[in-house]
């Protein structure tokens, strides 16, 4: 009892002074006799800067490197015995330290009780100050002459010669530009071309013939009204929303998976995806769509349903890279922070204040500080993006060190494919984790033991694996085994604080705190932050605001690059001192200003430019004016733009008429769950074997899976895949010869012929080979393929899909001759040729209907005489060929011709 | 000779985009216009050793005090302050003399260092920006900013290449997202580098085989001659193409990808098989197994590449952005490359083949001599060294120097342009004369920099 | 008994001041302004607040002494402790994610099953 009392009374005394700073003179004492002087003697020599030695990026000569630690993670939480390493360490439980010696039983309770008390230690570093190279003076003066910092104000319209030429105010500023420089814009484009480019430009897809019939009669009584008439269509389609919620995924980097070293599956980011194509869809006034992603969960709501919406809008915050094998828990969380706010201020204001991380920065007048005005913003922001914990906690494997949870949908909205567990399988589960548990222990224990520390250490990552992965499973359903809803996204933390600058971006070299705000060359008022409150929701009112002087035209110059082939600032996600300058900049403005007027309203945006006349002129070349103007700055005509990954592979459906336009559910990595990606798989593959051999004939399969399983076949032992759940280990396999002595005929029960092996060889071969995440059988459309990053599906992938790694506003255009062999080999290719001819062959008609049907489908147009001789010569070179063989290849070729894929 | 543009358009499977260099004077090759493919191998302005290049990229930054700048007064002042602040930081490795020339390099690398009488290190390089992106676009294409062509397709649109079956550029397994370090720009498509295996994580190759590594490299039902049938007909529809539109570069890159992609169906799965290497030749990469086995195999499918006719060849390896754990993690990346770039120093001496080969070896920047955290060092791009070797470079000198802990260039600058230049004149070719006429003005890779070195040429 | 019950309330006591004077100093932590130039310290300079503590165990005992015999006994003294310690729960470094050991153990304050988003006001 008295021991009991005493050690009560220690543990409060001194658990209490946890954050206070200034020792009591016995804790000094304790610290200067008991602790001090060992840590000297055992740990300075390879732990300390004065050594010159920091093993395992240890350093424990002071205060703040010991709470940051080293690779493995903090050495001392102060209270906090199992967190603390450096006790873990002189305890021997996972680490050995000092290494091959224990230190004496009291001197390891001294640092017990030295932890327990707080780990009162006075050998604390000065805060160091920042001081700025940028004065108020240089802020002050950019904010007063810089183009971009000034508010767009409404220019008056300029007045040209050619006034009949005009349709629209945008029309006036180019021509008046082009007038000054004695250029003369390209007459109109045919009218195919011009319905070409609108239907891909609005909703990525070819128009059909019937529309181009249709089109071209209206356009010859009334061109304006052609046009302004499919705008509004095509403004009305689902389809709207798929292709630009494309674009809008690319500058949001969006992805399915963390990245890097450990790419681990975010199998809830498809909830992200479709709200920002149904968010274009229904013409979401932009502010708001802005403020959503930024501070969703903060913003009032009327209904529980608005409210799932708001806070999977979070989830723009949330899916960027993550670097989960990262050993520090704070260069982790600072790391976020920086991938946020290089984010945040690239994607809506142009701007990028992370260049701000580690010093002021070089070019725009933001000073390192103001960065860190920021970084308390979203430092005292936490973010949702892995898998919650079970009732086992938060399980990972070996090398994921960082790990997280997710948001739980208020709404109950779970996907057909979300695994449903009885009662029985759970139990199952737990006690294969408990009794996984056990065996890690027990490998844990023989780690240090010579001869058994080889296998200890795979069982140890094998174990850590298996039971991560059905800890996850057990997560993410209810006690009844019902799959919940959650979605990626952030909440503000429950501790908000402001942060600190920190020299060259270290974490370790503090300077003094930043009172959370915005970058002032950007604002003219800070904003009034509650103390308790992160600052987000403020950040957000006012980016998505006509409060700062760059959102509408960021915007407004992404849509004009859409559009038109390049922006106005060429440089889309930088309007700072080294972007490029507008090359007109009173439209930017007219534009920018307009939007804000109309409400946010990015249709009205797109139909202003729409109809206008600029948009619909030839892209013809001319050689004068080309040597004038090489890049088409003042758009004398039309740029003759490649389609993008998307467009092209969604035209190939379209035109074999196996498209697809229904939305599917979630996604192919929503089915897979959360899981570990590598090598372009997201099953197991000896489990997809299985589940291809049950098919087959017994005799078959019994051979082929030992044959595998004794590593034949072109197979790679996969050394971490587990077996599932309730399989035995250890049964044995009856040989095949033995499996025939003993069941003599069993189904057709003869031995498998040569051809039928060898077929059954090369499809599982096939299966091995073949990256799932290519998905070449899926006919949706291409913004719901699986983006799992560095993954990509080839389509894409060949064709310049945006890096999601990073914020990308305008996509490479590449020529390679990767696309070349693509088009010509690749399967899905193929397929899609196949079908495109088989549509043909329904039709009615003679072989040349057929051929003139095909170019009208691929190109928009009937073929001129020398594509008419050309594909008969190609036809009739394939002699004794079906005519359905014919036409496939016909349709190939024209998929693959340079036509197919340009836009002029 | 004068084609007019409808004679060379009715003849020719390829666009017009090599007219452009017929405006440099003295280049023979103008003559052969002849010739559809605008890869043709064109003579260089002057005569010189490097016939091709392979470039080993050191992608995040290799600290040179580390490796390849030898700093004892580094040594001795460590634990001081640093003259731009911070701590000095010893290097936590040996540096020994190598050779007859006894140029110091540090234990990490001691199999490269067992070549070093045919090192030039050029211990005094200098960059515009110590950030990752910005200085690897300047490393590679000369600019921080612009998008522009890279060295290796300004090799290329200055000498063609020798095999007209595989692109005269190839970059093996680049890091996600850097296809303008290996692109074309304005210069005609057909110079830009391709791409071959994936970058970074995923980068590995099939065992052997041909497999997976070139992806859609075969047709599954056509021969040879029905797909060649195939393809003219492809082909004859983009050359109407091209002459309605009279001018489109990027239809014109279309024509030439195709031709090229035809012939590589045949040409890159023989050259991926490394199968018929021996024992011997894998273990000297290191391609065998083990940590060096990833960069092993590019390292020797570099020297096959080179071997078949490629110009122009880039290997990357990452990554070396020590800002932590600089001790251990430099010496993992170190292990993993140090005997590959050994190994193909050797089998291209060996083969013959180093006289006329030009080995480049280096980062986007070096790392600074003063600690960062407890065991890391920030980025540098004052000083930092890069090393060449073969191709007619002086082999067993240290060219330039920096301060005495390694701070910045004090002697003989050499900056990313002056770089450029050399390497360009290496291979014959005159900086300031290989220019392409675009956007009005004629643009070359050192835009208006640019020094060669001659100290360094053999 | 009571003695032993005293000092330990005494001891708590002087962690209840310590703990004040730490609210205090990071109050005033938040509040500093960016162009203050002042070195400071990571932490409260000395000072903490003055309070009798005599007063402070009066208090204690009468909020937690329940069967009113002027002791603390063992569920008394536990219910005491949980309380300080619910008190302090949640302060102190703001930590972006569940920290966790190799292998794993029970995550920091992450929620079993996911995490209830808190409702806008």
């Amino acid at each position: 009892m008295n021991r009991f009392l005493t050690s009560l009374a220690i543990f409060l005394a001194v658990s209490a002074t946890v954050s206070a700073d200034p020792l009591t003179a016995e804790q000094s004492k304790f610290f200067e006799t008991k602790i001090r002087p060992v840590l000297i003697k055992e740990c300075y020599g390879c732990h300390s800067s004065k050594a010159g030695n920091a093993r395992g990026g240890l350093q424990l000569d002071n205060q703040r490197s010991t709470h940051v630690g080293g690779d493995s993670g903090a050495a001392i939480v102060p209270g906090d015995l199992e967190q603390s390493l450096l006790f873990n360490a002189i305890t021997h439980e996972d680490f050995v330290m000092p290494p091959k010696r224990k230190l004496s039983d009291s001197v390891i309770d001294d640092f017990r009780k030295w932890i327990l008390m707080g780990a009162p230690d006075p050998r604390v570093t000065e805060i160091a100050e920042i001081q700025s190279t940028i004065t108020d003076d240089d802020i002050a003066k950019s904010k007063s002459t810089f183009w971009a910092y000034q508010n767009p104000v409404l220019p008056t319209v300029p007045g040209v010669n050619s006034a009949d030429w005009t349709r629209t105010p945008i029309d006036h500023f180019l021509l008046s530009e082009l007038e000054k420089a004695e250029v003369s814009p390209n007459q109109d484009a045919q009218s195919y071309k011009v319905l070409r480019r609108l239907c891909f430009d609005l909703v990525g897809l070819p128009p059909s013939p019937e529309q181009i019939d249709y089109f071209q009669t209206k356009w010859s009584a009334d061109p304006d009204a052609a046009i302004a008439l499919v705008v509004d269509r095509l403004l009305d389609k689902p389809q709207f929303g798929e292709r630009w919620g494309r674009h809008w995924l690319d500058v949001a980097r969006y992805a399915e998976s963390t990245g890097r070293e450990v790419n681990l599956t975010y199998p809830h980011a498809w909830r992200y995806r479709d709200y920002v194509i149904d968010s274009f869809n229904e013409d979401k006034p932009f502010d708001r769509f802005v403020q959503e992603q930024i501070a969703g969960d903060l913003l009032p709501v009327n209904d529980d349903e608005q409210w799932t919406q708001n806070l999977i809008a979070t989830g723009f915050l949330a899916i960027g890279t993550k670097n989960v094998n990262e050993n520090n828990g704070r260069q982790f969380a600072a790391d976020n922070v920086d991938e946020q706010i290089d984010t945040t201020t690239r994607v809506f204001l142009g701007t990028s204040v992370a260049c701000a991380r580690c010093h002021d920065h070089k070019f725009d007048a933001i000073p390192q500080t103001d960065y860190y005005a920021l970084a308390g913003i979203f430092g005292s922001t936490r973010t949702y993006f892995g898998n919650p914990p079970s009732e086992f906690g938060s399980l990972s494997d070996a090398q994921t060190k960082r790990s997280s949870s997710l948001i739980l949908l208020p709404i109950d909205d779970p996907s057909p494919f979300d695994k449903k567990l009885s009662k029985a399988e759970m139990d199952d589960m737990r006690e294969q984790i408990s009794e996984m548990g056990r065996q890690i222990g027990e490998a844990r224990r023989n780690r240090n033991n010579p001869g058994k520390s080889g296998s200890a250490l795979t069982s140890l990552v094998r174990l850590s694996s298996q039971r991560a992965k059905l800890s996850s499973q057990l997560a993410v359903v209810d006690d009844d085994g019902n799959p919940r809803s959650y979605c990626m996204g952030v909440q503000d933390s429950d501790s908000v604080a402001d942060a600190r600058v920190l020299v060259r971006g270290e974490i370790d070299e503090l300077g003094q705190v930043i009172r959370r705000g915005f970058p002032q060359v950007l604002t003219n008022d800070q904003p009034s932050i509650p103390a308790r409150k992160s600052g987000r929701l403020e950040l957000a009112r006012w980016i998505g605001s006509d409060q700062n002087t760059l959102t509408a035209r960021v915007m407004v110059n992404r849509v004009w690059q859409h559009l038109m082939g390049q922006g106005i600032v060429t440089s889309t996600e930088n309007f700072g001192v080294t972007g490029q300058s507008p090359s007109h900049p009173e439209l930017l403005d007219y534009l920018a200003v307009r939007f804000v007027d109309s409400g946010w309203s990015v249709k009205t945006l797109i139909r202003e430019i729409a109809t206008s006349r600029a948009y619909r002129i030839s892209s013809d070349f001319d050689e004068s004016k080309f040597n004038f103007d090489p890049d088409n700055a003042l758009l004398w005509r039309a740029n003759p733009r490649r389609l993008d990954a998307e467009a092209l592979r969604d035209a190939m459906l379209a035109v074999s008429g196996e498209l697809v336009t229904d939305r599917p559910r979630g996604s192919a990595v929503a089915k897979a769950g959360y899981m570990r990606v590598r090598d372009g798989r997201l099953s197991d593959p000896r489990e997809q074997i299985r589940q291809v051999t049950e098919k087959m004939r017994p005799e078959i399969r019994d051979v082929l899976r030992q044959r595998i399983g004794q590593g034949r076949g072109g197979m790679r032992p996969d050394t971490e895949s587990g077996r599932r759940p309730g399989s035995s280990t250890g049964r044995q396999r009856p040989s095949f010869r033995e499996r025939m002595g003993r069941s003599g005929r069993s189904g057709f029960g003869n031995r498998p012929s040569l051809a039928e092996a060898t077929a059954a060889r090369n499809s599982i071969t096939k299966l091995i080979n073949q990256r799932e995440l290519d998905a070449e059988d899926a006919t949706y459309r291409s913004v719901y393929l699986p983006i799992v990053r560095d993954e990509v599906p080839r389509s894409l992938d060949v064709f310049d899909f945006a890096e999601s790694t990073m914020v990308v506003g305008t996509r490479e255009s590449s020529n390679t001759p990767n696309q070349a062999l693509y088009m010509m080999n690749n399967a899905f290719v193929i397929q899609q040729s196949d079908a495109f001819a088989n549509r043909l062959a329904r039709t009615n008609g003679s072989l040349n209907d057929k051929i003139e049907q095909a170019f009208v489908l691929t190109y928009g147009r009937p073929p001129t005489r020398g594509e008419r001789s050309a594909t008969a010569r190609f036809v009739g070179s394939m002699g004794r060929s079906s005519e359905s063989k014919k036409l496939a290849l016909l349709c190939q070729s024209l998929f693959a011709s340079a036509e197919f894929r340009y836009l002029d | 000779m004068n084609y007019s543009r409808r004679q060379i358009l009715q003849n020719v499977s390829a666009g017009f985009g090599y007219m452009a260099f017929s405006g440099i004077s003295g280049l023979a090759g103008a003559q052969e216009s002849a010739s559809t493919n605008p890869l043709t191998p064109k003579a260089a302005h002057f005569p010189a050793k490097a016939k091709r290049v392979i470039f080993c990229c050191m992608q995040g930054g290799p600290s040179h005090v580390d490796t390849f700048d030898y700093k004892p007064q580094l040594t001795k002042d460590h634990g001081k302050s640093g003259k731009y602040g911070g701590k000095l930081l010893k290097s936590p490795f040996r540096f020994d003399p190598h050779g007859e020339s006894g140029l110091q390099i540090s234990d990490i690398f001691s199999n490269v260092a067992k070549h070093a009488d045919d090192l030039c290190l050029i211990r005094s390089m200098q960059c515009d920006q110590p950030v990752h992106p910005g200085a690897m676009t300047q490393m590679h294409t000369g600019t921080t900013q612009f998008v522009r062509p890279s060295l290796g397709a300004w090799t290329l649109y200055g000498l063609g290449t020798e095999n007209d079956s595989l692109p005269g550029f190839v970059s093996l397994s680049p890091p996600s997202g850097s296809a303008r370090n290996y692109g074309n720009a304005f210069l005609p498509a057909i110079y830009g580098g391709t791409k071959v295996g994936r970058g970074g994580r995923a980068a590995r190759f099939a065992q052997g085989g041909s497999g997976e590594s070139v992806p859609d490299i075969k047709n599954p039902r056509l021969s040879d001659q029905q797909q060649r049938s195939q393809l003219n007909f492809i082909q004859q529809l983009n050359r109407e193409k091209l002459r309605r539109d009279q001018t489109n570069p990027g239809v014109e890159g279309v024509i030439e990808s195709y031709e090229l992609a035809f012939r590589m169906q045949d040409a890159m799965p023989e050259l991926m098989d490394t199968s018929n290497e021996s024992a011997a030749t894998l273990a000297m990469y290191g391609a065998d197994g083990g940590p060096t086995e990833n960069f092993g195999k590019q390292c020797l499918l570099a020297r096959r590449f080179i071997e078949a006719g490629v110009r122009f060849v880039e290997v990357t390896h990452g990554n070396w952005d020590q800002h932590v754990r600089l001790t251990d993690d430099h010496r993992a990346r170190a292990e993993a490359c140090d005997l590959p770039i050994a190994g193909l120093l050797q089998d291209l001496k060996q083969r013959d083949l180093l006289k006329d080969t030009l080995v480049i070896w280096g980062g986007e920047f070096g790392r600074t001599p003063a600690a960062q955290g407890a065991d890391g060092r920030n980025h540098n791009n004052k000083g930092y060294t890069t090393w060449m070797a073969g191709g007619g470079v002086k082999g067993g000198l240290s060219y330039g120097a920096t301060d005495e802990h390694g701070y910045e260039a004090v002697e003989n600058p050499c900056h990313i342009h002056d770089w450029h230049a050399t390497i360009l004149h290496l291979m014959g070719l005159d900086h300031e004369q290989l220019t392409y006429r675009y956007a009005g003005r004629d643009f070359r890779l050192t835009d208006v920099h640019g020094d060669v070195m001659t100290d360094i040429i053999a | 008994m009571k003695r032993i019950a005293l000092s330990v309330a005494l001891l708590a006591l002087a962690s209840f001041t310590v703990t004040a004077s730490a609210d205090e100093a990071s109050k005033e932590r938040g509040k500093m302004r960016r162009d203050d130039a002042q070195r400071q310290k990571d932490g409260p300079r000395g000072g903490a607040a003055q309070r009798d503590p005599a007063v402070m165990v009066a208090q204690m005992m009468k909020q937690f002494d329940k069967d009113g015999d002027e002791k603390l006994d063992v569920s008394e003294l536990t219910a005491m402790m949980k309380s300080m310690r619910d008190r302090r729960g949640g302060k102190g470094r703001p930590d972006a994610g569940a920290r966790t050991r190799r292998g794993g153990k029970q995550g920091g304050d992450s929620a079993k099953g996911g995490q209830k988003p808190k409702r806008p006001e």
